[in-house]
């Protein structure tokens, strides 16, 4: 690849050309100090356009250097008759063999590439050189990412969401999707209980024939979600059975009312009820707990007493 | 919706080309046709289609049964099971109803039909040297009546059972595909049944299905024709309005046919293995049928919420009985405390679900004990 060194005044640089821009970093404190100690050690690659200079790779050395009011910056300038394809190469190489890339920043690799290629089968034969992923249905995933809202994609940076869920929000209207990224990121829920929340949700809209967008924007679930006086692990619960109340109304009555039967029967700390699963078979397990034989003959008095308990006979009904 | 699915392309196992059968179905199909030299062409071609559930409808394979014709009903653990036979004459299904389970239990799903009948006869022959009161059906693995177009089927086995006097054979269906049944000499060994639903469910969720009153209609001329008849309320659905929905078909079969001609009555809710979820899902969008409180049943399969069932089960058994108090009525898969609860007995204080069916077919099909 054809290309020099010179000294390019930073005036000349469009830093909000974002044509090659692949790192999601905005950070350069770092970077700051760095070039103050050290100097500029890498020089960044630029393409001639115009009059002006747009960035191929060194977006935050730039920002850097000029937040450390350097007037010229000595630059790698890339003949402006190479083709759109090479620079977008040279963007990646000089990024994800200095460290690896995250999704979003493989998903705008990908992006910028795919053009190029016929199929994903084909990219994928051109990625593994240029330090991205070669699965063609990985790199079908990952290039979904860019088109996935902002608020999606941050959560899927900051590793609040997978990627699978970022794409399963990424299918819902565009409010839906954000309003749910956001609940996860405030929750830091895991995947199974997130999961477990956006099914409830699409099942219980469905259900109803209201819109999820509806559902969310109910007082009851805002009262839970806005709750000050709760922590997100309380919040995460009540969430939780309050859907599961809306999804299995006879169900949860069910439960509530075992409950109540079985706080009737007034049990000692030493058993516990435990009843079928879902109800669906007819056995029920009783555990008692004793050490001895004189705890052994207390907990067959207090099981004497439990089957004389009307509320027992309405368990078992 | 998408459109009526129809048989494009007709594979024909090598090995059964020049049989009379295959000869047969492939001048009455009148489609495309392509001889293979195994299955392995036939399952591609549907594995890899978009929708290789529909592509199994649109394609029939004739082939050989290479294992039993007869077959025991798998039943479930933890629930009555009915002891029924099945004769396994082929599989899968024209017709698409959302529910079916035949969509996830075969890989893939290919409508297959066994042309080897002197294999099927030869095993029905040692079925009846037993003697023992015996209930099969062919409408398991697919639908009983949708072979009429194509195969002699039903004119070879409604007469094959009536020469004897141990067996019944039932023809379950959701078609009208029933002239052919008219001039046969049955003998009352057959039974002429239909899977019933509401108007509803049958517009929602049934594909290309007979609706209620053609069925009904069916069966009337069924038992006009001297036939015993037998329905099955299966999968009954749960949604807001399907108690009078149901009670609506009750009041239908009583005003078609005799309650007096009515072998049995089968109920049971719907119930799935849970990866037909996901294709519920993907074929049919628009359908609710998964989003019922369903539960994790013993077996593993997801299965009404058991109060629900019963609260169902009691109006429905209520109802029949407003008609008839002497028609058998029975659960497909559910346990004692369904049956104590809906119907006030167990079957073990009746000798067992099987032994009430058998006593039931040996009255109305005048079988010999």
């Amino acid at each position: 690849m054809r290309s020099r060194e010179k000294t390019v005044p930073l005036s000349r640089i469009n830093p909000d050309d974002n044509t090659f821009h692949i790192t999601t970093k905005t950070c350069i404190n770092s970077l700051v100090n760095s070039i103050q100690n050290v100097g500029l050690i890498t020089p960044p690659i630029l393409l001639e356009k115009s009059s002006k200079f747009i960035i191929v790779s060194g977006f935050r050395r730039i920002a850097a250097c000029k937040q450390l009011g350097w007037q010229n910056i000595l630059s790698r300038v890339i003949d402006s008759g190479i083709k759109r394809l090479e620079c977008i190469k040279l963007a990646i190489a000089d990024n994800s063999f200095q460290r690896q890339l995250n999704l979003i920043e493989q998903s705008r690799s990908l992006y910028m590439l795919s053009p190029f290629y016929k199929d994903d089968i084909a990219l994928g034969k051109e990625t593994s050189s240029l330090g991205l992923p070669e699965n063609p249905s990985f790199i079908i995933k990952i290039k979904k990412i860019y088109h996935l809202p902002q608020t999606i994609q941050n959560s899927l940076l900051s590793n609040n969401v997978s990627l699978d869920m970022a794409l399963e929000l990424g299918r819902l209207e565009e409010d839906v999707g954000v309003k749910f990224a956001d609940l996860f990121s405030k929750l830091k829920l895991s995947l199974n209980k997130q999961m477990e929340i956006l099914t409830m949700f699409k099942e219980i809209a469905f259900r109803e024939d209201i819109s999820i967008f509806e559902l969310l924007k109910e007082s009851c679930f805002q009262g839970i979600v806005n709750n000050d006086d709760l922590d997100r692990n309380q919040k995460t619960q009540k969430i939780r059975s309050y859907l599961k109340q809306r999804r299995y109304p006879a169900l949860t009555k069910a439960e509530k009312e075992f409950k109540k039967h079985v706080s009737n029967l007034k049990l000692g700390a030493g058993a516990k009820l435990i009843p079928p699963n879902n109800f669906e078979s007819t056995v029920y397990t009783l555990c008692l707990q004793f050490k001895n034989l004189i705890e052994l003959k207390e907990r067959k008095a207090e099981l004497d007493k439990i089957i004389k308990n009307p509320s027992m006979k309405k368990i078992l009904r | 919706m998408p459109g009526k699915t129809k048989i494009e392309l007709l594979y024909i196992d090598q090995q059964v080309a020049n049989t009379p059968v295959a000869i047969s179905i492939k001048s009455r199909l009148n489609v495309p046709s392509e001889i293979v030299e195994g299955p392995h062409k036939v399952f591609k071609s549907v594995s890899s289609a978009n929708d290789p559930i529909r592509k199994g409808k649109e394609v029939l394979f004739l082939t050989r049964n290479k294992g039993a014709f007869i077959k025991t009903c798998p039943g479930t653990r933890s629930y009555t099971c009915c002891g029924y036979k099945i004769l396994h004459i082929g599989t899968f299904c024209v017709m698409d109803c959302a529910y079916c389970i035949l969509q996830s239990y075969f890989h893939p799903p290919v409508l297959q039909y066994f042309v080897n009948q002197d294999d099927l006869f030869s095993e029905l022959d040692i079925l009846f040297s037993g003697k023992a009161v015996t209930r099969i059906g062919t409408g398991e693995f697919t639908d009983s009546m949708i072979w009429e177009k194509w195969t002699d089927l039903s004119g070879l086995l409604v007469p094959k059972f009536s020469s004897q006097a141990h067996a019944v054979l039932e023809l379950k269906t959701k078609t009208t595909a029933i002239d052919g049944l008219k001039s046969l000499s049955h003998n009352r060994k057959t039974i002429a049944a239909w899977s019933l639903n509401t108007n509803k469910v049958i517009h929602n969720e049934e594909r290309q299905t007979a609706s209620l009153s053609a069925r009904l209609k069916a069966a009337a001329r069924c038992e006009s024709w001297g036939y015993p008849l037998a329905f099955h309320f299966d999968p009954m659905i749960i949604y807001d309005g399907c108690e009078e929905d149901y009670k609506h078909v009750v009041e239908q079969i009583f005003s078609h046919v005799s309650s007096d001609n009515v072998v049995w009555i089968s109920l049971g809710t719907f119930r799935f293995i849970p990866n037909l979820k996901p294709i519920v899902q993907k074929r049919f969008p628009g359908s609710k049928i998964i989003y019922g409180e369903f539960i994790s049943g013993l077996d593993g399969k997801m299965r009404y919420f058991k109060p629900m069932r019963i609260n169902l089960y009691r109006k429905i058994v209520g109802w029949i009985k407003e008609f008839s108090t002497d028609v058998l009525i029975y659960f497909c898969m559910e346990d004692d405390e369904i049956w104590k609860k809906s119907l006030g007995f167990i079957p073990s204080e009746c000798g067992g679900l099987p032994r009430m069916l058998d006593e039931s077919a040996i009255h109305h099909c005048e079988l010999d004990v």
